[in-house]
């Protein structure tokens, strides 16, 4: 029998030991992440770094035109349009995150605490109207928004009003409203994972201590469900500003938003470069806006709750 | 220090040769030499933070060892994974398949070795009966209570005949009284089966009720190993000295000729020691139920001590008194006493208490914080 | 209960009520106009009809771009689950760059899919490669369903008791025995759960295919060609239809999954135990 007297390598067996030693060597756990390092990072990590540093360049007739220049942000900055329109959607993007928080925590907590059996099959009645493609989602507002459409004719036949409203369609209020439609599950579930995990000792002792409910909400539920409010703001906030389907169907021409234009120059017109420069942008506002959120609620804890 | 293992006998099953086991540069168990010996039940007594459990992680393959070997029956298993050791574990946690009834769960290491079905059924089915749980085999693990599902675990593991068993503190989720029945148990099944136990626990109570031998861990160090009487008598250290049972602790100086100084100039006479240098400073340990009280009728014999103490308090624990005071020279002291007999003390008064000079341990102190 | 708790119940019950009819109108607005005998897609109401849903039914372009969104839905949620179990597992252990992962992760989430897409189709365009469903769609759709699986998988895999596993090794078990014998049962329903979300992530999903789509279609694109071109009442049969099948399937599925069962024994259902 050999004596053994150099250190041997530790061998861990898969998920039996923690080991004290900080990094594993083990080559397993770096073969599994293989899959999804790779995935990401030729099709995500690399297209980004490649449409942002085409943004430096000029599309000519047969290609880039090849010397660097700063043209196509000079351009954004000196076009009035597509300035308007990044606010517009910006704006946008924040009556519909906050609207749909609004609407979301109420009902997220009528989930959570308020449903006490049959949690699943209230979910589910909820989610039912989610099973109707995205597309048609927000095409079913034009039947019942339209001058000739459902509220308008309800409310003529009835003699609320004889003219039909026409302010309810193809203007940046159909959009508002049409995204809040489309987005408001996203908006509820991250706050209800999150409202589910108070415990319901912690809002009978508010009530124990005399709170009234608003003042249980503002001091007991607000901050424990901050993690799951940064959810549903980012989440939806996220979804809202690159929105394309909605503001292209319900929005006429003053509904126009950002992602719009984008696709556009990928249509006829063809210009790359300057869809790319638009896109880098809209990624730049998003991304400064989840950066002041990270700042107040860290990035991780929204994401990690179980 | 080479590692060299000892002559294989018919009688140890298990052996651990200079282990060593570090965690990056931190040490975790430093010179572990342990024989165990066939059919024996073996405790590893320590507090937590001893390295005990590492060390059967070790044995069951889930831990390499530094530096060192692991026999098992002879062979060196150091380089085996735990699926191709002979031993099995039962968890603290038990660990047991929840998607699997109990029958499927005991199965589970004979399936693995392709075991016919018809001898797996009766395998099974015997193991069961040794943990009188024949008539649960069918149903799902979360429906038992603690105490049942920690002896599927141990059916579990038993029935794959293992040359040792490995118990990882498996009684420390459950209740006193269960507790109590369980260590019961464990013993029987021991004497029944006959196989090797290495038992790890931090109960010391738990340890001396069980083994036939206890091995004392500290700080990932070894410090003794011997029957509970060996460790109780005559426990190699302080710290096994504390860790077993209850001993009031006196510091004092030592005396070549004239016993055990202390603070108030008290002496205590003690056996012929070798290796307490003179003039140093010792701890001197006498256990509670070693002190009496002595009346003053009877005369100093020259094998014990009798020292004076003030008394503070008397409290009534049931079958016995715990008599609570102070020395002469300021250190608290305590005794026990059967309840049947008078306290023959009052609290508030002086009494003078005496015990034996062989019951006395005296260790040297080798530094200020000494051996605690 | 108080008074007060029974109030907030009332009230919290009445909003929940109000928003859900918010939910469902426009699917009932949809459901009805599509039994409307107009060409139009709104009112007045002419007569019922069912021809709408015969022409969706024989509509070969539609159900064309129907089986690609299955299959294309399938296999998005067959490999986004096998790659969010994979890092998720991966994740149990000390590895270097953790937190490096984990924002790549992130990274699909926080940007508009709008950016990502016209990002990979430049990616696309000028490495020229084939774009088609197989290839830039599934790619498109796994980057955008990936993180939604490991989110759901991490979570039971984390959660699992390694001392489980290591009896299984500890009774004779292979790491890859047992891994498939105790590991994945107990994982099952998340990875179940990974493969419905990825699947739906994957049949609605529009804006990306859009970009990164070759010559085929997916249902959505189809969808939105004909809302562009020529609105009648056979889109929202279609969309209908396409619904109905979905819970369908859900409903199947889910009384697949109630029953528990235990190797060994009988299955018991969930109000057994």
């Amino acid at each position: 029998m050999p004596a053994m007297t150099a250190p041997l390598p530790e061998h861990n067996s898969s998920g039996a030991v923690h080991s004290a030693t900080g990094v594993t060597t083990d080559i397993t756990s770096y073969l599994q992440l293989s899959p999804l390092v790779i995935l990401m990072f030729v099709f995500a990590v690399v297209p980004l770094l490649g449409m942002l540093a085409i943004t430096f360049f000029k599309s000519g007739i047969f290609g880039l035109e090849p010397h660097l220049t700063v043209a196509n942000y000079l351009k954004f900055l000196g076009e009035g349009t597509y300035i308007r329109v990044l606010i517009k959607s910006m704006r946008i993007a924040f009556i519909v995150t906050a609207t749909t928080i609004v609407i979301s925590y109420p009902v997220a907590f009528w989930l959570a605490k308020v449903v006490t059996r049959h949690k699943l099959l209230f979910l589910i009645i909820l989610f039912v109207p989610y099973w109707v493609n995205y597309v048609i989602r927000s095409y079913a507002w034009l039947p019942l928004l339209g001058n000739s459409g459902i509220i308008n004719t309800f409310l003529i036949a009835s003699g609320i009003i004889d003219q039909p409203l026409s302010w309810m369609l193809y203007n940046e209020f159909s959009v508002i409203l049409v995204l809040v439609y489309v987005f408001l599950p996203f908006g509820i579930v991250p706050l209800y994972l999150s409202i589910d995990r108070i415990s319901n000792d912690l809002l009978q002792a508010s009530a124990d201590l005399d709170a009234t409910p608003i003042m249980t909400f503002v001091h007991v539920i607000l901050p424990l469900s901050m993690p799951g409010l940064a959810g549903s703001f980012l989440t939806v906030f996220v979804l809202t500003i690159g929105a394309y389907v909605t503001p292209k169907l319900v929005g006429g021409t003053s509904g126009i938003m950002f992602g719009n234009l984008i696709a556009d120059q990928f249509g006829i017109t063809y210009n790359w470069t300057w869809g790319a420069t638009l896109a880098v942008i809209l990624a730049c506002v998003t991304g400064a806006v989840v950066w002041l959120v990270s700042r107040r609620v860290p990035i991780t804890k929204v994401f990690a709750q179980e | 220090m080479t590692a060299v293992p000892t002559k294989p006998t018919e009688q140890t099953d298990l052996e651990l040769i200079g282990v060593h086991k570090r965690f990056g540069t931190k040490p975790v168990l430093t010179d572990i030499n342990v024989a165990v010996r066939q059919g024996e039940f073996l405790a590893i007594l320590g507090p937590s933070g001893s390295g005990k459990s590492t060390l059967l992680k070790i044995v069951a393959g889930f831990e390499r060892q530094s530096t060192g070997i692991v026999t098992l029956r002879g062979a060196d298993v150091s380089d085996l994974p735990p699926y191709r050791r002979n031993v099995n574990t039962v968890f603290q946690s038990y660990a047991l398949f929840p998607h699997m009834s109990v029958f499927e769960n005991v199965a589970y290491g004979l399936r693995r070795k392709g075991v016919k079905s018809t001898v797996l059924r009766t395998r099974v089915d015997e193991a069961l009966e040794l943990v009188n749980l024949s008539r649960f085999a069918e149903r799902a693990p979360e429906t038992l209570s603690g105490g049942e599902q920690q002896r599927v675990a141990i059916a579990r593991a038993l029935v794959n005949r293992p040359a040792v068993l490995l118990l990882d503190e498996p009684l420390s989720a459950l209740d006193l009284k269960i507790r109590r029945r369980m260590q019961q148990e464990l013993k029987r099944i021991h004497e029944d089966v006959g196989t090797t136990f290495l038992y790890v626990t931090h109960d010391q109570e738990e340890a001396l009720v069980l083994a036939d031998r206890i091995a004392v861990m500290r700080s990932g160090h070894c410090e003794q190993i011997g029957t509970g009487a060996e460790i109780y008598h005559h426990p190699a250290t302080r710290f096994v000295a504390d860790f077993i049972g209850e001993t009031n602790w006196f510091s004092g100086v030592f005396d070549n000729g004239a016993g055990i100084i202390m603070r108030d100039g008290t002496r205590l006479r003690t056996r012929a020691t070798q290796g307490v240098a003179n003039n140093t400073r010792v701890a001197v340990g006498v256990r509670p139920e070693r002190i009496r009280i002595a009346t003053d009728r009877e005369s100093c014999r020259p094998d014990e001590n009798r020292i004076s103490a003030m008394i503070n308090k008397i409290v009534f624990q049931g079958s016995s008194l715990r008599i609570e005071g102070r020395t002469s020279w300021g250190d608290p002291i305590e005794l026990m006493q059967q309840t049947d007999r008078d306290a023959a003390a009052e609290p508030g008064k002086s009494a003078t208490l005496a015990w034996d000079v062989s019951a006395m341990l005296l260790f040297q102190v080798t530094d200020e914080r000494s051996a605690s | 209960m108080t008074a007060q708790q029974n109030l907030t119940r009332i009230v919290f019950t009445i909003v929940a009520a109000v928003v859900l009819s918010f939910l469902y109108v426009p699917v009932l607005t949809l459901i009805i106009l599509s039994f409307n005998d107009s060409v139009g897609i709104s009112l007045p109401w002419v007569g019922f009809t069912l021809r709408w849903y015969g022409e969706a039914l024989a509509n070969f372009g539609a159900f064309n771009a129907f089986v690609n969104s299955v299959k294309l839905g399938i296999c998005v949620g067959i490999i986004s689950t096998l790659i969010g179990l994979l890092t998720a597992l991966a994740f149990r252990r000390a590895i270097a760059g953790k937190s490096l992962v984990l924002a790549s992760l992130l990274i699909p989430l926080l940007i508009p899919g709008i950016v990502l897409a016209v990002a990979q189709a430049v990616l696309w365009n000028v490495a020229g490669w084939t774009m088609n469903l197989w290839t830039s769609t599934l790619i498109g759709h796994l980057i955008y369903t990936s993180p939604f699986a490991f989110l759901t998988i991490f979570p039971r895999v984390h959660r699992f008791d390694p001392n489980i596993e290591a009896a299984a090794m500890d009774l004779g078990a292979l790491p890859l025995v047992a891994f498939w014998t105790i590991v994945l049962p107990q994982i099952a329903p998340g990875l179940v759960a990974s493969f419905l979300f990825c699947f739906t992530l994957s049949f609605d999903e529009f804006v990306r295919t859009l970009f990164l789509i070759g010559s085929q279609n997916t249902l959505p694109i189809y969808l939105w060609s004909i809302i562009l071109n020529n609105p009648s009442p056979q889109t929202s049969a279609i969309a209908i239809l396409s619904m109905t099948f979905s819970l369908v399937m859900v409903a199947t599925g889910s009384m697949l999954l109630r029953q528990r069962r235990l190797i060994g024994h009988s299955s018991i259902t969930e109000a057994e135990s």
